[in-house]
């Protein structure tokens, strides 16, 4: 990716709102991501989390304000090759395809590459991700921890700068959680990757967030920024305390 | 324009060889990294050393990391002594995090499948989807038979709108088909006829071929190709959805929930979709035995009546309650069987439409040849 500098915000969303029809989820939402950092979105359920991702990527449109990625809208009018991966909740992968496949496909579209290298570095990815006895696998065939790694590894075939992630961890038991965890920490830490997650995880937000953003339904705001450790210890916010303390949503007059 | 990295094949004192990596390595230029990895990869032989020397790198991707790795476990596979050498700290948990260090399996030969095992293969897989079918047949049968004992356990709300998608929506285009056959198959016959004089004929073919035969099929390929590929997916998609699992879970089985209602609805719409399937058929053939054999209405519609006995239009009937049954029992069965996502639904509506087919026509077939051999 090349941006207008590298000391810029990868991310920056400015007065951003999103929603459907007249139904507003968030209003004026305003912040940004560092470049290398682990940036995740966070809130309890139907707070917009995931909605205000597709805004993030592109996918939809916002009600107002602007998102920009290395200084450009994330949406191209034109088909161009993807500056950034995406890792869906459900892994999105195409059912005709094996797992293998499903990773080659951006790099076919994307690369001259010939179908020896593509395979090298797809038998690379999913070794990664720890799928590589799966590569002859359907999507269908695989436990929903696995269409998520497998979607994992589709998302970075392209090698992007950055990566989008919708509740990684949703579905899957401690221990294949606690192994994504790693992994993303390891893409961050090894390959410089940005990375942008939308949870409601706490275990992951604690384990791997360096910053974060707390969206609330009511508010349909930003109502804490932050690392995630300083607010879970020291933010006196009734609504952050609960959340990072699985207390009941404080009462509103 | 020259790339940001280089790879330079070096000796080293001890008879070792290097491939001296520097530079910037990353995706955008991985076609040519590849081949001259290949290139210098290609002479070594089985006993020799070529490792990967690292000290000159200055940044690396996923992707790039990804080939000498690759090259790294062909050049172990054939022998050759390879290993990453002077990465710096950074590097060296980049080649740890894509397998680099990694002892390196050998491959094993995958067996191809023989013509012969695949034909068996595929044998056995038709085999099995019949028996298939015919359990399902069977848990119908008993279904239907618990329904008659206990008639409010059916989900009888489902009946009357999947009769209407069934039965009522398919009436133009049952109509419309069944009219064009008529006339398609009297203006043949009339060319045949005339040769001999005997136009009024036409009359007797088209009604009884209508009747026993073309009015029951056609009206049945319709029914399949709408309601039955609807069925399938609609199961399908229930299927993979988790929501006929929900119902087992209530306690409420797919097939009195789901399957009888479908199937009750096809037995009642199809014979009725027929009766108007013959009518429109015989239409046809009237137009043509006025407009091009000059034949009177009422001549026309006096020869049909004697040549067409009531038993012929009952054995249509009779076939089309068949092919009625067929429909919803192959379409639910694949329904039903479905597993996957999107790709499962796709493949087993696909299925389902051949297998309601090819069941139609056999037993079209069937019942014809029994019924001729019993005189009827």
């Amino acid at each position: 990716m090349t941006g207008p500098s590298s000391s810029a915000p990868l991310v920056e969303a400015v007065g951003l709102s999103v929603g459907w029809g007249d139904t507003i989820l968030q209003e004026g939402a305003t912040f940004q991501v560092e470049r290398g950092s682990i940036f995740v979105i966070l809130g309890g359920s139907g707070c917009g989390k995931s909605t205000l991702l597709r805004a993030l990527v592109g996918l939809d449109e916002p009600l107002a304000g602007t998102v920009t990625i290395d200084g450009q809208p994330p949406a191209t009018a034109s088909p161009a090759r993807p500056r950034f991966g995406v890792m869906f909740q459900s892994g999105a992968l195409l059912g005709s395809l094996t797992v293998a496949e499903n990773v080659a496909l951006p790099l076919l579209e994307w690369t001259t590459l010939p179908l020896e290298a593509v395979g090298a570095i797809v038998a690379a990815k999913l070794r990664l991700v720890g799928l590589e006895r799966a590569e002859d696998q359907l999507p269908g065939e695989l436990s929903g921890g696995m269409r998520k790694r497998a979607a994992l590894a589709r998302a970075m075939a392209l090698e992007p700068e950055l990566l989008f992630l919708d509740e990684p961890s949703s579905g899957l038991d401690p221990v294949s959680a606690a192994e994504l965890d790693v992994l993303l920490r390891d893409l961050n830490e090894q390959l410089g990757l940005t990375l942008v997650v939308v949870t409601h995880d706490l275990q992951s937000i604690l384990e791997i967030g360096r910053s974060c953003i707390m969206l609330d339904r009511q508010s349909r705001s930003i109502i804490a920024r932050g690392d995630p450790r300083a607010l879970r210890d020291g933010c006196e916010d009734p609504r952050v305390q609960a959340f990072f303390h699985r207390a009941p949503r404080p009462v509103t007059a | 324009m020259t790339p940001a990295f280089s790879l330079e094949h070096v000796l080293t004192g001890d008879g070792r060889g290097e491939i001296r990596v520097s530079g910037t390595l990353e995706l955008a230029e991985a076609a040519p990294l590849w081949s001259e990895l290949r290139r210098l990869g290609a002479g070594a032989v089985r006993g020799q050393a070529l490792d990967l020397e690292m000290s000159g790198v200055e940044r690396i991707d996923g992707g790039a990391m990804a080939l000498l790795a690759c090259l790294r476990a062909e050049l172990q596979r054939r022998g050759v002594r390879s290993e990453f050498v002077a990465a710096d700290a950074r590097l060296q948990r980049i080649v740890h995090l894509y397998g680099g260090d990694l002892r390196v399996a050998r491959l094993r030969a995958r067996r191809p499948i023989g013509t012969l095992d695949q034909l068996g293969r595929a044998t056995l897989a038709v085999l099995r989807e019949g028996q298939l079918v015919l359990a399902f047949l069977g848990q119908m049968v008993v279904s239907g038979a618990g329904l008659l004992r206990s008639p409010r356990s059916a989900n009888w709300r489902d009946l009357p709108p999947t009769m209407e998608r069934a039965g009522a929506d398919a009436v133009p285009i049952v109509t419309l088909i069944s009219f064009l056959v008529g006339l398609t198959s009297a203006s043949q016959a009339a060319v045949q006829f005339r040769r001999y004089g005997a136009d009024l004929y036409v009359a007797d073919l088209i009604g009884i071929s209508i009747c026993r035969e073309l009015g029951p099929l056609m009206t049945a390929i319709v029914v399949c190709g709408r309601s039955g590929a609807a069925f399938a997916a609609e199961l399908g998609f229930m299927q993979v959805n988790e929501e006929v699992d929900a119902l087992r879970t209530m306690g409420l089985g797919p097939m009195r929930f789901l399957v009888l209602p479908r199937t009750l609805a096809l037995l009642v719409v199809v014979p009725l979709l027929t009766v108007l399937a013959d009518v429109a058929g015989l239409a046809g053939g009237l137009v043509v035995g006025v407009l091009s054999l000059d034949l009177t209405a009422r001549a026309y519609l006096s020869e049909t009546a004697a040549a067409v006995s009531p038993w012929d239009a009952a054995s249509g009937l009779a076939k089309s309650l068949v092919f009625a049954l067929i429909i919803g029992l192959v379409a639910c069965q694949q329904g039903l069987a479905t597993t996957g996502g999107a790709e499962g639904v796709g493949r087993r509506t696909t299925s389902a439409v051949v297998v309601t087919l090819f069941a139609l026509i056999l037993s079209d077939a069937t019942m014809t040849v029994l019924l001729r051999m019993a005189g009827l």
